[in-house]
């Protein structure tokens, strides 16, 4: 009969109620007068309302709720010592950003890696594309398609060409330089890339769609932080530090080669608008 | 630098938020895993990453579906057995909703209606034949069926998109459809692989095409 087809690629959707409703007036039109469809849609509603009943009468074991908040206190507990770990390295570092504080950022959970940056947060097979793409493209260091150290320059440039906003970062209380930047791609999605000379070192920020990073939380090797009192993840790929954030739907990262506690300070000191 | 003060208003508020729904995230994660021990290794792992990512979480969406992803997310990376490959070559690539299961001559039996009148027989039968689905079909089963979450919600907890979400839940649903019996149809589409994907959008157009 006609519309067979159709009606069984589209009844799944009907039973769930996900048909917009002249769609789903096709589909009832359709099943009310074709037997062997209207047969399908029966299946189907048996299969969901017998999975539905399922959920009757199971319970989590008593016992997994003690060993849960046993968990988390093992985790509160490992929180309060990185952030005194945190504390002392913070006493104790002379690096370029001279005598800088840790300002505005507190690590979200205990640091699992190593805060130093000396060895990788994870192990590469647990590496996200994402954070992978970001780090490479930071190493390679390809040509500037614009040459300018003037932000609406900059901008303009970007202007028309990407569906994101391209507002070039300032840095705060640290001398920083933008030299340049050029279209990337951020996972398949086109994202600005500039390049910046941040206390002598080569920092690279990229601004993408940020639909590319509800996935950047599948795995270990991203760690939360908040920088700024704002949500951030820092991870470590190829030696090179990446921090993500989304600021006003614009997805940010910023790469470099230092270790992650100095490229999440750069991080506070942006100013993004 | 987070007081004692908020990161113990945090932890109460992630208890609070949490502890009604560790039924559904241990009927979840035993659908997925299908062992007790590895169900509360995952809920426990899940639980903590949801901890780590509470301020990540935003405020006023559906909680339950968010744990539900972060549980799903886990369980890809961590738990699954099978490769997504392996997983397409047990469904079958040429028949997508039947082949790689059993004959209808083997089903016969199965397809007398008062063998499925007993509901909780009927049930039974039903899980048994989700928990022979390869994983990624299982996955989309469960947080349709079971959990009630919309496409737009598994589509985000399994990361591919809505269309895929579709796909899968048709031939996941036509599988165990003649695990059971009750359809003797053949498939509706001879889709290739996951990567053909059912759109909304295209069956909207091709409808006004007809309409009009």
């Amino acid at each position: 009969m006609e519309g067979c087809d159709e009606t069984r690629r589209y009844v799944d959707a009907w039973v769930d109620g996900e048909l917009d409703p002249g769609a789903a007036l096709f589909v009832e039109t359709h099943v009310a007068r074709c037997a062997s469809c209207a047969e399908e849609l029966e299946a189907i509603r048996t299969i969901k309302s017998a999975l539905a009943a399922s959920r009757e009468g199971h319970a989590a074991p008593g016992s997994l709720r003690s060993r849960l908040l046993a968990a988390l206190d093992a985790e509160d507990q490992q929180k309060v010592s990185a952030e005194q770990s945190v504390r002392r390295r913070k006493h104790a570092s002379g690096f370029v950003l001279a005598g800088a504080a840790l300002t505005g950022i507190a690590l979200a959970t205990g640091w699992r890696g190593s805060i130093n940056g000396t060895g990788p947060v994870a192990g590469a097979a647990m590496m996200p594309p994402l954070l992978d793409d970001i780090a490479q493209r930071h190493a390679r260091n390809l040509p500037v398609e614009v040459t300018s150290s003037e932000p609406t320059q900059v901008a303009n440039f970007f202007t028309g060409r990407l569906d994101i906003p391209v507002r070039p970062v300032r840095f705060r209380g640290v001398s920083a330089r933008l030299v340049g930047a050029r279209i990337s791609n951020v996972s398949d999605s086109m994202a600005a890339a500039l390049y910046y000379e941040v206390g002598g070192r080569r920092v690279t920020v990229f601004m993408f769609d940020p639909a590319v990073l509800p996935r950047a939380f599948d795995t270990d090797a991203l760690q939360p932080v908040r920088v700024n009192n704002q949500p951030a993840y820092v991870g470590y790929a190829r030696g090179y530090t990446v921090v993500l954030s989304e600021r006003s739907g614009v997805a940010y990262a910023v790469a470099s080669d230092m270790p992650p506690a100095h490229t999440l300070e750069i991080m506070a000191r942006a100013d993004i608008q | 630098m987070a007081s004692p003060t908020d990161d113990r208003t945090r932890r109460k508020r992630f208890e609070a938020e949490l502890l009604p729904h560790l039924d559904a995230l241990h009927r979840t994660a035993m659908r997925l895993t299908r062992s007790p021990s590895d169900a509360d290794d995952l809920v426990q792992d899940a639980v903590l990453k949801a901890y780590r990512f509470f301020d990540h979480y935003e405020a006023g969406t559906n909680f339950r579906a968010w744990l539900l992803k972060v549980l799903t997310n886990v369980f890809f990376s961590k738990y699954r057995r099978q490769t997504l490959d392996s997983q397409m070559r047990a469904l079958g690539d040429s028949d997508p909703v039947s082949d790689g299961w059993m004959g209808m001559a083997t089903m016969a039996p199965n397809r007398e209606p008062e063998r499925l009148a007993e509901k909780a027989l009927l049930e039974g039968s039903v899980l048994k034949a989700l928990h022979e689905l390869p994983e990624e079909f299982r996955a989309v089963l469960v947080l349709a069926d079971v959990e009630g979450l919309t496409y737009r919600e598994i589509a985000d907890a399994v990361g591919c998109p809505i269309g895929t979400v579709m796909s899968r839940l048709h031939r996941a649903r036509r599988a165990v459809a003649t695990r059971l019996g009750i359809t003797a149809h053949e498939p509706a589409h001879k889709a290739q692989s996951d990567g053909d994907v059912l759109s909304l959008a295209e069956f909207r157009n091709r409808k006004k095409e007809a309409v009009g």
